[in-house]
């Protein structure tokens, strides 16, 4: 497996998606290429960054806001 | 008057049933239980919270209107973000060009945050910030479909049958999306990722 075809299988790998064989060849691969080992790390430090990123909060009453424009705009509710 | 059980307790099927037979109490609760995660969706996807509101608003519009063409047998998670994504996809091809815009007005919430944040020093909470826009910044210069597979994948931690239902492609493609959204993620935050690291 070459460093190209190995970067499609990256995220498969990291959540542990891959079939028997292809975990196989793209452990073998990492373990001799530092390059594509540091992109796993990266890989792995996105989506940590990305799930740790702070939720955004409604403002005001939606429900209650929504009522009105469902009575307003359907004419009934 | 609702005759559900607690909002928590009911499943999403219960609460739309009861709904679809002109329950607002039941309609009150799906959009409460659903509009968090919808909101930071289409944040996400539009990098503008004004934008967002709104689209979150017509989504539970469209699902009221809608309510007679919804299967019990479709998930109504899915169902609800696909027509939130549809939406929000719209949003982007109007705009001539893409931009992130500051969010200005402070709201309730803005100022819980900066109390939270008071822990921090000016440096700390300048730096703060801009590694969040930053961040935000990268993501919304994805490709939309990567950019809404990696939201889903990432930040909605959904499974990839759920992101390929939404974004109307096979799992497959699903996959792939979420990789490439990520590569090219890494890419744009080289710098971040080694400052967290």
């Amino acid at each position: 497996m070459d460093c190209k075809r190995l970067e499609r299988y990256l995220s498969r790998y990291l959540e542990g998606e891959l079939e028997r064989e292809q975990k196989d060849k793209v452990e073998e691969h990492l373990a001799c290429c530092p390059s594509c080992a540091g992109k796993l790390k990266k890989l792995e430090a996105i989506t940590a960054i990305l799930r740790r990123l702070k939720p955004v909060q409604p403002r005001g009453d939606l429900a209650a806001l929504l009522s009105e424009k469902v009575q307003r705009e359907i004419g009934y509710w | 008057m609702s005759g559900l059980k607690s909002s928590s307790a009911a499943s999403d099927t219960e609460l739309f049933g009861e709904f679809s037979k002109g329950d607002t109490a039941a309609f009150n609760k799906i959009v409460n239980r659903y509009q968090g995660r919808l909101l930071n969706f289409v944040y996400r996807f539009t990098g503008d919270r004004e934008t967002a509101q709104d689209i979150v608003q017509e989504t539970f519009l469209r699902v009221y209107r809608k309510r007679k063409e919804y299967r019990s047998t479709a998930n109504l998670s899915t169902w609800i973000f696909t027509i939130a994504g549809n939406l929000a996809k719209s949003e982007l091809r109007h705009r001539k060009r893409w931009h992130f815009v500051p969010i200005s007005k402070e709201t309730r919430q803005d100022v819980a945050e900066k109390i939270a944040d008071q822990s921090l020093g000016p440096n700390q909470l300048a730096e703060k910030k801009a590694m969040e826009r930053n961040i935000q910044e990268a993501i919304g210069s994805l490709p939309p479909k990567y950019r809404e597979a990696v939201i889903l994948r990432d930040i909605e931690v959904m499974s990839y049958e759920q992101i390929a239902q939404i974004a109307g492609c096979p799992v497959g493609t699903a996959k792939s999306r979420v990789n490439r959204g990520r590569l090219q993620l890494q890419k744009k935050l080289e710098q971040i990722i080694d400052q967290i690291r």
